[in-house]
Formats: C-alpha cells, structure tokens, sequence
C-alpha cells in the first residue's frame, strides 16, 4: 500500500471521529442557552477515538439545567439517533447531569458521554482531566452566571434504583466498552469492564424476581435465586458467565450478550420487547449475529 | 387498530425469493449505486435517498416518480443479476428505485399516489439490507419487512417508514401497473403473526408528557427535535390518522405562534392526501 494511500486512510478515519463530535456541537450549541462545550478526555488531545468514547461537557445558562437535562434523552435519541436510551453511569461520581449513549454512524458505533453544568461552572474540571473548549469563548471571559440560585452539586441527591430496561441499557454500554477494549489489546480493562457486566446482570435479575441482594454485592445471591424455576434458571446463567474469564474474543462477546439476553428473556421479557429493534441493530454495529433464541417476535418503537 | 385480514390488504409478503439470485444482487446494489438522490424533502426527516432502476428517461438520477413506460436506466447495465432479477417478475414498471433510509431516519406518515391518475398501480418492496428496528407502519401496527421475500404496500393508506437506530436500511421499491403478471404475483399475498408487532394506544398521560417534552425543547431552541420528537410517536403508538400533527399544532399553540401552528395544520393537509401534493416515495 502507497503512502499516499495509507495516509488516506488514517484521514478517513480521523474524520469519521472528529466529523461526528462536530455533528453533534453543531446539534446541541442550536441552542441558544447553551454557552459553553468541552471536549474532555484523550480527545481533547487529539486521539481520535479514545478507548473511553467521546465525552462532552456542556455548559447551559443556569437556570436551564434541569430543562435540558429532563429532555437531553429526548433530544439525543432524536437528533442525534442514539441508539438505546441514556446510560447513568452508576460507577461515575458526577453521574446525576451526565448519560452515555450509543451512536451509530456507517458502520461504527461510538460511545459519546454527555455532562449537562451550569454555565457558572463551565471551565471547572479536575486538574488531571485534558479538555479543549470547542464551543463558545472562554469562561472566565464570558458573560455572568444568571442570577439564580446555583444547582445542586453532582451527587449530593441520592440516585432512584435503576429500572430493569436501565440495567439493561447499562449491560449493553458495557458489554460495548468491554468488547471495544478487548479489541485494542486492554484485556485487563476488559475484565473489569466484563465484571460490572455481570454486576449489572446480578442486579437485573434481582430486581426482576423482586430478591433482595444487599446493596449491589454477590452476597446471599445463591439462595435468593434458589426459590423458583426461573430463579434457578438463571443462576444458572449467571455461574456459567462468572466461570468463563473474558479473553475478549468476538465469539465470546457474543455468547456473552447472548447468555445475558436470555436471561433477560426469563426475567423481564417486556423489556426485552420495547428494545428489540435496538438490540438488533447493536447487534449489527458491533457485528454479532442473532440468535435466534434471544429474538422477540416483534420489532420495536424505541425511543419516542 | 385493525384486525390482521384488514391489514393483509394494506400490507403483506407476497413471495420468496431465491437466495442465490437475491445475494448477488444485494451484491451488486451495495457496490455500483454511487450518489444516490434526495427526493420528496418535505416528506421525511432526512436521511431517505434513491436511485432509479427503471423510469422514463434512462437516468437514474432521475427519481421523482409519474406514470410513465419504464425503460431500464444506465445504472441497471452495470448489475446483471439485478437486471436479471427484476426481469423474472415479467412485471409492466412504472418505476424502479434502490432507496436508502439511514438510521434514526423517518418517511413520516404519509398517503402516496394522491396527484396521480386513477390507475391500478402497487407498489413492491425487495428488502437488500435491513434490521428489525426499521419498519413500516399503518393501521396502528408496524410490520417489519423481513429479508428474502417481495413485499406489497398499499400506499394509498396513510403508513410511515422508519429505520430507527439503523444501520442503513437498503431495499428496491417497485411501483408497478396491475395486470396479469401482478396478479399471478401477488396471489399469495399474506402475512403472518409474528411479521406485525400492534402497536400500544398512548394514554393521555404519556401524550401529555411528550407534548411537555416537545414544548421544553422547542423553548430550550431546539425546534426540529420538539417536531420530530411528536413525529416520532406515529411509530410508537397507534392512533388516529393525523395525531403527531395536531400534537405540532398544539405545541405550537402552547408556545403562542399561531403561525407555525397554522403552517403545520396545512402541512397535515398536504401530508395525508387532503390538499394536492407532489408524489412522495
């Protein structure tokens, strides 16, 4: 291959990345309270696609923090055409403004974080976080915060239990992160990724058998499932999955997704229902054929 | 919500096709076709484009469907077992087009045919490349049309098409005339159960609280997305013919601009075949 051409392709690439993180300040600075957006993260030096995803923090006059956080869902799933629902990460110390969603463009699917602040705090980041502002002028430059009281910090409210269809948005985005990492060679970041897949699993199945597993460990879950048929079939599911380690290899993301869906089938088949489409199409994104036995009938609405 | 025999009218599969001779031209479709065309903009969210095998005048470029004799357009030269394929169905064409509908992309709900002369006509669909999040939906249900087999629609329903979180869905829609050939084809129009998925009436509550959402954004400034959001819901639930309209005039009305209200209120007009239009897909 010619230089001429491989460097074509290293531009192809870089364009795909930076095309899309465009595409979407050119979505969210329409408007107009939106003041501020970084670029955080290995991004914001430059790396194209970093193995965390896209991460933007962006700053919105203050009074309308809540209102764009209550329709950011909304709004990226229909502007932008998100793939699932936002993910809270529930690992994520800020994680009460921010959501992680999937975006699908060509062939690709790419995690994007989004961090809804006060544009009071725009420009506030820990030391250690790289950032490059890419919408709007410099904070300490800009206009005044309004004149309201400022929001509640990040985490000082506590968090409602997620929902079923959460932890499964949540499986999903992991499963992506997991298998993306696996992909660069980072199995040990894979691992852990892998660990909090099956976390989120536990937790699906608890809370949809209505079991209570003291808070978001593995402990009393052997007998918590022993009760019903379902309860067992799952444990089942669940100690096949812990026994296997994570090598991080396409056939086994896939019977792990598989092993997970099934699960979900038994547990909570109504959610397996709503998000049919969308599993199918991350399905196709990240190249992992259908099984036939996680399939649902019918196709789904998805996100409004 | 209509019973399945009623929505076998509108909609159904009408036969296999042979997957070696299918392969090849999903082969073909996804390499020759380069630049496809943007047609019937005021129909869709963006993101729906096409290029024709067969119409009147031999270019393919050439997309925005009439009555016509059809002739095979110069791109056709350039896939042979396409050419062979649509040749098989010994069909009369009016017109031939691989149609590309992206991801998070809409046909929003529609009635087709309306400018039209009276005139049997039907329309078919090859699906090339699709996934279960894309579909058409009409009589409040949404069928997904599944790879391998020729399709009919009704256009003349109000339906919608969506592909909603992708990737690209790819498929050739044929508009046909009705005659023996059609005839012999479609025999044995049907469909089965688990090809519909019948969708959910909204309660009050949830229009309510999309109405909200849509009103937040567009005060928030983003006005495509409050439409699009309300929009959307056609494909989410069933309702009667025309709602996502008049939930734009509504929210329009809540925002105090009686002339976007006004404006999409004509807009439902034309969408559904009650005002003269320009042929959408």
């Amino acid at each position: 291959m010619s230089q001429i051409m491989t460097e074509a392709l290293v531009d192809a690439g870089r364009h795909r990345a930076f095309a899309l993180i465009e595409e979407v300040v050119e979505h969210l600075a329409a408007g107009p309270y939106v003041s501020h957006i970084h670029l955080c993260g290995p991004a914001a030096h430059g790396d194209p696609v970093p193995v965390e995803g896209i991460t933007l923090a962006v700053a919105v006059h203050d009074r309308h923090v809540a209102d764009l956080w209550q329709v950011l869902d909304p709004l990226v799933l229909t502007d932008l055409g998100a793939v699932l629902p936002g993910w809270q990460d529930r690992r994520c110390a800020s994680a009460d403004r921010e959501a992680v969603y999937l975006i699908g463009r060509g062939s690709t699917l790419t995690r994007l974080r989004i961090r809804v602040m006060p544009t009071s705090m725009a420009g506030c980041f820990p030391p250690n976080l790289p950032t490059r502002l890419i919408y709007g002028t410099e904070p300490a430059a800009d206009r005044p915060s309004d004149a309201v009281p400022r929001p509640a910090e990040p985490g000082s409210a506590p968090r409602p239990t997620a929902t079923a269809a959460e932890l499964l948005v949540e499986l999903l985005c992991l499963l992506h992160q997991a298998s993306d990492r696996a992909h660069r060679g980072l199995f040990l970041e894979s691992y852990g990724d892998m660990a909090d897949v099956r976390a989120a699993l536990r937790d699906l199945v608890a809370l949809s058998l209505g079991e209570t597993v003291p808070g978001g460990s593995w402990y009393g879950i052997d007998a918590a499932l022993s009760h019903t048929t379902i309860g067992r079939a799952c444990r089942r599911e669940l100690r096949n999955l812990v026994s296997s380690l994570p090598s991080g290899e396409p056939a086994q993301i896939s019977a792990i997704l598989d092993t997970c869906l099934r699960v979900v089938r038994l547990t909570a088949p109504q959610v397996l229902t709503e998000l049919s489409g969308q599993i199918d199409s991350y399905r196709r994104y990240l190249d992992i054929p259908a099984d036939e036995r996680t399939l649902v009938a019918a196709p789904t609405g998805g996100g409004a | 919500m209509v019973a399945i025999s009623a929505l076998e009218a509108q909609v159904g599969r009408v036969c296999e096709l042979p997957p070696l001779d299918l392969d090849r031209a999903v082969g073909e479709a996804l390499v020759v076709p380069s630049d496809l065309v943007t047609e019937y903009g005021e129909y869709q969210s963006g993101g729906w484009d096409t290029l024709s095998l067969y119409n009147d005048s031999g270019n393919p470029m050439d997309a925005k469907i009439r009555d016509c004799e059809a002739r095979e357009t110069s791109v056709l030269e350039r896939m042979p077992a396409m050419r062979r394929l649509l040749r098989s169905f010994g069909l009369r064409y009016m017109w031939v087009r691989i149609a590309r509908l992206r991801g998070n992309s809409f046909l929003w709900e529609h009635r087709d045919y309306g400018e039209l002369a009276a005139r049997e006509r039907h329309r078919l669909h090859i699906p090339l490349r699709t996934n279960r999040s894309a579909g058409l939906v009409l009589g409040g249900a949404r069928v997904h049309m599944t790879y391998g087999s020729v399709w009919r629609l009704d256009p003349t329903n109000p339906h919608g098409a969506c592909n909603m979180t992708g990737p690209d869905r790819l498929h050739v829609i044929m508009d046909c005339y009705g005659d023996d050939a059609f005839h012999r084809l479609a025999r044995g129009m049907g469909l089965e159960r688990d090809d519909v998925h019948w969708l959910p009436e909204p309660s009050k509550a949830d229009l309510a609280e999309h109405l909200d959402n849509a009103v937040t954004l567009a005060r928030l400034g983003y006005r495509r997305a409050a439409e699009h959001l309300l929009l959307r819901l056609y494909y989410r639930y069933a309702m009667p013919e025309g709602t996502t309209y008049d939930l734009i005039v509504d929210a329009y009305q809540r925002l105090d601009e009686p002339e976007q209200a006004e404006t999409w209120a004509s807009r439902k007009a034309v969408m559904l075949g009650t005002e003269t239009a320009e042929e959408p897909s």
